[in-house]
């Protein structure tokens, strides 16, 4: 350490400085330990005299009592009463702007008295966050249980309120414009000499006392994926709302979150899956791949055994099964989407003509097939109108009964197709703009369709559930 | 359609009813397309020009598909050729527009000319809308096949697809026949 360290420390106690901030700003940020900073506050504390005569003209107070101490309070009792179940948190302070001024102005005084040092830079110093992050740390851990670490999901923000930050910040803002954003940086880039004749050698003495204002925190969004099957012909997959009024009672999307919601406490939920089927379309087989973003979510953890207990309240609902559900992270989430576009659809399709039943094996003898489709007409309000060319893979059409006599023959298709083809207007060709289509290849205006199912989506996420 | 075992999650299949008893079929022939999803509605003598009578189904969505009525005064006629280009600049077939809210799209009024028509016995004839809106799209196939207009009417002879002004749609679709008042209107006259 270079021997006119203690020098100036006292001069910064001089100035008004508490022991802390003079410590920290005589400590490269790489040396700092936990213990000086302690033990600067502690002594500090021992001389309350010296206390009681100002805020510190570094922190406003921040490292003073009763600052520090109800600031740590205000944290642990906001983390012990908010529900987040993350084992670990991180903290972050919203600092007024004229904080960081004063660690600038006295930065530069440290580096012009440092002989070692370089007197038109500024000392680099630890920075008052990080040094109140290191102290209060103890304090926080004992009494929530959580662990601090700066890559936790769990975001605690402290903002503060300090009332004279206009008039300190406007003597500078008269040569240049300071924001929040980069004001390190804006500071930096000023020359030395400007800054001083502006503000001044030292900050001034504050006449007030950095305040707390608030404490919120934010977690990191957490995934839930499964499949679903959907068992009704009256079911949206999202709420169907037009013109602000519910069409539907439900949707798979809401019997789906509820239970999920329920336990997760979270803001908000985002549901996706691969695609989508039709209020009157059946999802059979293995179901269809979804998964629920939750955001800001308060409980986190999502066991085995409580992924199997919100299966089991989802499957009370008669119309929806979900399976395999689990817990992902976002990036597992593209795989989700690339199956809305790219890969196969298997689909079962009920299918009539008036009168006699038409030769199968030309339907069975035609794949694959390349069709150009127009935006279908009950889409094309809310949609661009456009032709695209979709394949279907392969089709096989069997004869089937319905135990009913209307004069119509009934006969199953089932078909193979590329995400997007629109099944229902390849059957009956939606007034020719899907061609070709089942009629023109029965060349048989009346073929139709009465029910589609959803077989399958040929993607095999997420990852299969051990039951 | 195997698929891996892993994804068997024990759904007993024989309670998932199959699919031919998983809709309600009746006695009489299933509803078609048309009469699942469409209000039909009919708009006669358009321009005041006696038979220029039209069929409008209107979807639910409020988009319209227009066509011609059985009572058209170019029923029973051959069609030779469709002149698509109706006035100086303005040509039904190169309707461009864009996006979901088909900017750009032509906009016709109840009576504009939607095409013109060349029949067999020297006979021209107007094809006019039968309701104001968005010409969202002409059918493209008459041109090469007039005759679908009138064998195919309200399928592959289409006219053209309209969409009405939101705000205006109820006062529009009020101002056609219903197929009721059509019918009864044909018994009369």
């Amino acid at each position: 350490m270079d021997q006119n360290v203690e020098e100036i420390q006292q001069n910064l106690l001089k100035f008004g400085c508490c022991r802390v901030c003079a410590v920290r700003h005589l400590t490269k940020p790489s040396a700092i330990n936990v213990k000086t900073l302690i033990s600067a506050s502690e002594q500090d504390h021992d001389e309350p005299k010296r206390l009681k005569e100002n805020p510190c003209i570094a922190c406003l107070g921040l490292f003073q009592n009763p600052q520090k101490d109800d600031i740590i309070n205000k944290i642990i009792s906001y983390l012990k009463t908010s529900k987040y179940d993350s084992d670990t948190f991180n903290l972050a302070f919203n600092l007024p702007m004229c904080t960081i001024i004063r660690g600038h102005s006295i930065a530069l005084y440290v580096s012009k008295l440092r002989i070692t040092f370089n007197p038109t830079f500024p000392t680099a110093f630890v920075c008052a966050k990080d040094a109140w992050k290191l102290m209060a740390e103890d304090a926080i851990v004992k009494a929530t249980g959580k662990r601090f670490d700066v890559h936790s999901p769990l975001l605690v923000t402290v903002g503060f309120h300090y009332k004279d930050i206009k008039d300190e910040c406007d003597c500078l803002n008269a040569i240049i414009k300071l924001s929040n954003k980069n004001l390190q940086n804006i500071l930096s880039q000023m020359d030395n000499k400007d800054f001083v004749s502006q503000y001044g050698e030292m900050p001034s003495v504050p006449e007030s006392v950095i305040e707390f204002k608030s404490v919120d925190a934010r977690h990191e969004s957490v995934y839930i994926a499964g499949r679903y099957n959907k068992w009704s012909r009256t079911l949206s997959q999202t709420p169907w709302i037009v013109d602000q009024e519910r069409r539907l009672e439900s949707s798979v999307e809401e019997i789906i979150s509820d239970p999920i919601k329920k336990r997760a406490l979270a803001d908000e939920f985002k549901f996706s899956a691969s695609g989508r089927e039709d209020i009157d379309v059946r999802m059979l087989g293995r179901g269809r791949p979804f998964a629920i973003e939750l955001v800001n979510p308060k409980q986190t953890k999502f066991s085995y055994e409580v992924l199997r207990e919100i299966e089991n309240e989802i499957n009370t609902d008669p119309q929806v099964t979900v399976t395999h559900l689990q817990n992902v992270v976002r990036e597992q989430l593209k795989e989700l989407k690339s199956g809305e576009e790219f890969k196969i659809k298997v689909y079962k399709a009920l299918c009539y003509v008036e009168g006699e039943l038409p030769d199968l094996e030309k339907l069975n003898n035609c794949a694959p097939l390349e069709i150009l489709q127009y935006t279908p007409i009950r889409v094309l309000h809310r949609r661009a109108n456009m032709v695209r060319p979709r394949t279907i893979h392969s089709m096989k059409a069997v004869a089937t009964k319905v135990g009913i006599d209307n004069g119509c023959s009934f006969f199953n298709v089932i078909l193979s197709t590329q995400a997007g083809t629109y099944v229902k207007e390849f059957v009956h060709g939606d007034f020719g703009r899907t061609n070709p289509c089942l009629r023109t290849v029965f060349e048989n205006d009346t073929v139709d369709i009465l029910a589609l199912d959803v077989l399958d989506i040929e993607i095999d996420w997420p990852t299969p559930v051990k039951y | 359609m195997d698929k891996p075992s892993v994804y068997d999650f024990g759904i007993d299949d024989d309670s998932v009813p199959p699919i031919e008893r998983s809709v309600d079929i009746t006695e009489n022939v299933p509803p078609t397309v048309v009469q699942r999803y469409f209000e039909s509605r009919y708009a006669t003598n358009v321009n005041d020009k006696p038979n220029q009578d039209y069929s409008v189904l209107i979807h639910s969505n409020n988009l319209c598909i227009l066509s011609l009525a059985s009572t058209h005064v170019l029923m029973g006629k051959t069609i030779d050729k469709i002149d698509f280009q109706v006035s100086g600049n303005t040509d039904r077939l190169s309707n461009n527009m864009t996006g979901k809210g088909k900017r750009g799209a032509q906009i016709v009024q109840a009576g504009s000319t939607l095409c013109k028509v060349h029949c067999s016995d020297g006979e021209e004839h107007k094809i006019l809308s039968a309701i104001p809106g968005k010409l969202v799209q002409m059918n493209s196939k008459l041109a090469d096949t007039p005759n679908i207009m009138l064998d195919k009417p309200d399928d592959l002879g289409f006219i053209a697809i309209v969409l009405p002004q939101k705000q205006r749609f109820e006062k529009i679709r009020d101002g056609l026949l219903t197929k009721e008042q059509y019918t009864n209107r044909n018994s009369t006259v």
